[in-house]
């Protein structure tokens, strides 16, 4: 036990000030760690895809976008309460992950990438042409608030976040995220072993998709509006910038790049009306000279720290 | 019942449309036939070149002077994001990907850091303006400048591929690169003047655009989408599954746009699903 | 004198140690073929000294230059044309297209060289406006040593001439390295033991990305213990 916190004691630190944040920060600080939160989530599950799987999706918002949309149709449009529309966006963007596999995923690599590109611009246009029903580009406003102060939507966002992480590192250190680790490294290989590639693609895309939906079902809850732009290729780009400059493979890595540019959106883009600019410099930066993302420069301090110690922590 | 004046009219602006987006695709189709790098990144520097022809053509007293000095800058920027940018990454495509998608934002942010984000219309040149009549329908002189533009531009890709020894070898390497380097080409230099090509390719494509529809900080997306589109349909790799598609689409958008407006923005994404249900690896496609 | 020297080669490709520790020479103007079965590292030792997948340590020397270091382009220019386990002709180009791609000085090929091609091939002359794509196995495979012949190169290295030939094809190529042999050193990927011991002079024979033996064909030339050992014939 006295191990374990050793080991552990960065995390749990930062555990501990995050649970203590509500006590000693403003509203402000309190939204933004809430969007570093329900982003950092969207991340790990794009992790899923593009550090373990090597699946690189270029439409990934349209679950986000689904996610966030169906829980505010439900709760404006039917009444629903949102604890409600949880096993409904689960559902359905389990089938949504599937069908978009099945159409998807036979195509090789480049060709995928670049459908999925398409299919999300083609969700996004849907939704922004149903204006009837969606909103268009207003959106939906007025969700009711789903708990009575900011400091509980606080917790409640942690906790997803907390729950989409170890359930992500759950299961990558199954079988079956071996599995999807072979698959990245070598898919040739994996087929000839016998491995049903497509179906485990399938499992992982449809997971990753039920992930995404989730926050961005929270992320209605929390800003009580959806707007279009959840689904757009501007999201998509988003959470790709998070995890590649986080670092993709290591599902922290993606929470940390949430972090690094949900605070610079919010803080540089007073000082600087090009923050973008600075982050595409930093994001060409990485990908040429840290291709591991920003959380590799962490975990080389963790080693240095570690005087003597040969063997290497599990992930 | 509709004139077939008026089929004519359509189909002839299909085939300007047509043309324009081949101009737009082309650069984007040479890059991938012999790098196998896709260029995210094209479709902003078509916009660079929509922004400086705009630029130059209002400060010089050149049309034409523009639409080269634009065509050669892009160029230029192909060159240098290939030497220094894209050639680090040899082997790794994911990163390649990653790199040229990341050049999006850099390149769209600095159009807006310069010309505002606001929309920009565009004035095209007197000698452009107007229309010619074809069979008593209007045919407006700039679509007849795209379709000549454009044919130029074939005509010129097609004599440099089969007549020059650079075209023989850019062919050579689109289908094998390692044997054409086991003859003693140099063919990183040919990487970097394709790239230098598709920008020059890119640069005019954009200069066309600009005149045509405006200038917006969100043309460059918008133009890479189509791009994609296209290239998918039309089979990566095969440039004349490029300009087939390009048709297409063409074709796509001046017909639906007229019977069926509010289906012309889908239309695309219609026509690939279809074709990719019945060929995955699109119309002429070979992977 | 040696045209080709290797000294103790190391060649690592995605991690895996596939040549570890090749030794050999190739004396200029002989024949000298490679054995070995499938798996060797023979092809690997091929792309080895032509720069293709660059060695991890150890020395090449080509006329007594050291081209372990040099960029895979450079090799060819130096004097060494590749004849490829696959031919690799370009399909979508034409014959005559084929060959002057493989020009290294000058537009075309010269006209002497291209007499000499078309004495060893006179097939060819009717080929030249035909299609890669187009060609049969065995037209494929003259149009690939013919394309190794427009430069006069002083070393010619050939990956499994016989691959996939017909009988008869396999022939008529005896001759034709024959002939080649007067002018170019050959190195000669083989596992075809009679085709390779008939026009060969000198032989090596790996296995597990070593050379394990080498000497004079004559030696082994009707050897079937050396068949079976190291060739699994």
């Amino acid at each position: 036990m006295i191990i374990y916190l050793k080991r552990h004691w960065f995390a749990l630190a930062t555990l501990a000030l995050l649970t203590l944040l509500p006590f000693f920060s403003s509203e402000y600080i309190l939204v933004i760690a809430m969007q570093i939160f329900i982003w950092g989530a969207f991340a790990i599950s794009y992790d899923l895809l593009i550090g373990y799987t090597g699946i690189v999706s270029f439409g990934h918002a349209m679950f986000f976008g689904a996610g966030a949309y169906l829980t505010a149709l439900l709760m404006l449009k039917a009444g629903f309460n949102f604890w409600a529309t949880i096993p409904v966006v689960i559902v359905i963007c389990a089938l949504a992950g599937l069908l978009v596999g099945l159409l998807t995923l036979r195509f090789s690599d480049i060709y995928f990438t670049l459908i999925t590109l398409a299919l999300g611009e083609f969700s996004f246009f849907i939704v922004w042409k149903a204006y009837k029903f969606t909103g268009g580009d207003d959106g939906l406003h007025g969700l009711p608030a789903i708990l009575p102060g900011k400091d509980y939507i606080y917790y409640l966002t942690l906790t997803l976040l907390l729950l989409i992480y170890f359930f992500a590192k759950r299961l990558i250190g199954s079988p079956l995220g071996t599995t999807l680790v072979a698959l990245r490294e070598n898919e040739f290989r994996a087929k000839m072993i016998g491995y049903n590639v497509l179906a485990y693609k399938l499992i992982v895309l449809m997971i990753s998709g039920v992930m995404a939906g989730l926050a961005g079902s929270m992320n209605a809850a929390v800003l009580r509006s959806v707007f279009p732009g959840f689904m757009s290729a501007h999201s998509t780009l988003n959470v790709i910038l998070m995890t590649i400059i986080g670092g993709m493979g290591s599902l922290l890595g993606p929470v940390l790049g949430a972090g690094l540019v949900t605070v610079s959106q919010q803080y540089l883009s007073s000082y600087f009306d090009s923050w973008l600019l600075i982050f595409g410099v930093s994001f060409v930066l990485i990908v040429l000279f840290l291709p591991k993302g920003i959380i590799s420069v962490a975990s080389a301090f963790k080693f240095k720290k570690r005087s003597g110690a040969v063997f290497k922590t599990h992930i | 019942m509709y004139s077939p004046e008026l089929y004519l009219n359509l189909a002839l602006n299909a085939l300007s449309v047509g043309m324009l987006y081949f101009l737009i695709c082309s650069g984007f189709s040479l890059v991938f036939g012999l790098l196998r790098v896709l260029n995210f990144a094209h479709g902003s520097l078509i916009m660079w070149g929509a922004y400086l022809g705009v630029f130059f053509t209002r400060a010089l007293s050149s049309f034409s002077g523009a639409l080269i000095l634009t065509a050669v800058i892009i160029g230029i920027l192909g060159v240098l994001i290939e030497f220094f940018l894209i050639r680090r990454l040899y082997g790794n495509e994911l990163f390649q990907l990653l790199l040229t998608f990341g050049l999006i934002f850099i390149l769209d942010e600095v159009v807006k850091l310069i010309w505002g984000p606001g929309v920009i219309p565009v004035e095209k040149p007197e000698f452009l303006q107007g229309s010619v009549m074809i069979y008593g329908e209007p045919f407006t002189l700039y679509r007849l400048f795209i379709l000549a533009t454009g044919a130029i531009v074939c005509v010129s890709i097609y004599l440099l591929l089969k007549k020059t020894k650079l075209g023989l070898i850019i062919r050579a390497g689109i289908e094998n690169k390692e044997m054409v380097r086991a003859l003693g080409v140099n063919i990183n230099k040919v990487f970097t003047l394709v790239c230098g090509m598709g920008g020059f390719l890119g640069g005019v494509a954009g200069f066309v655009l600009g005149g045509f529809s405006g200038l917006s900080p969100e043309m460059g997306f918008g133009q890479l989408i189509n791009i994609l589109v296209i290239v998918v349909v039309g089979g990566l790799g095969s440039f004349i599954g490029t300009a087939v598609a390009a048709i297409i689409l063409g074709l796509s958008e001046s017909f639906l746009g007229f019977f069926l407006p509010e289906f012309a923005m889908i239309g695309i994404f219609i026509v690939m699903f279809v074709v990719l249900s019945i060929k995955p690896s699109g119309l002429f496609g070979g992977e | 004198m040696n045209i080709l020297e290797m000294d103790d080669v190391h060649t690592h490709i995605m991690g895996f140690h596939i040549l570890e520790g090749v030794n050999l020479m190739v004396s200029q103007g002989k024949a000298t073929v490679l054995l070995g079965r499938n798996g060797a590292g023979k092809t690997t030792t091929m792309k080895t000294i032509m720069g293709l997948t660059p060695s991890s340590s150890g020395t090449i020397l080509f006329k007594g230059q050291p081209i372990q270091k040099m960029r895979d382009f450079e090799i060819p220019r130096l004097g060494i044309s590749l004849v490829p386990e696959n031919r690799d002709v370009f399909s979508n180009l034409t014959v005559e297209e084929n060959l002057r791609l493989a020009v290294r000085n000058g537009k075309n090929v010269k006209t002497e060289r291209l007499e000499y091609i078309l004495d060893i091939f006179p097939p060819m002359k009717d080929l030249f406006k035909k299609k890669g794509g187009n060609l049969s196995g065995g037209e494929a495979q003259m149009v690939a040593v013919a394309r190794a012949l427009v430069n006069e190169d002083a070393l010619l290295i050939i990956d499994e001439l016989t691959k996939g030939l017909a009988p008869i094809i396999i022939e008529s190529l005896s001759n034709v390295l024959a002939e080649i042999k007067k002018n170019t050193t050959i190195l000669l990927v083989e596992q075809n033991f009679e085709f390779a011991t008939g026009i060969c002079d000198d032989y090596l024979i790996m296995e597990q990305g070593k050379v394990v033996h080498s000497g004079k064909v004559d030696e082994i030339k009707g050897d079937k213990q050396i068949q079976s050992k190291y060739l699994g014939v």
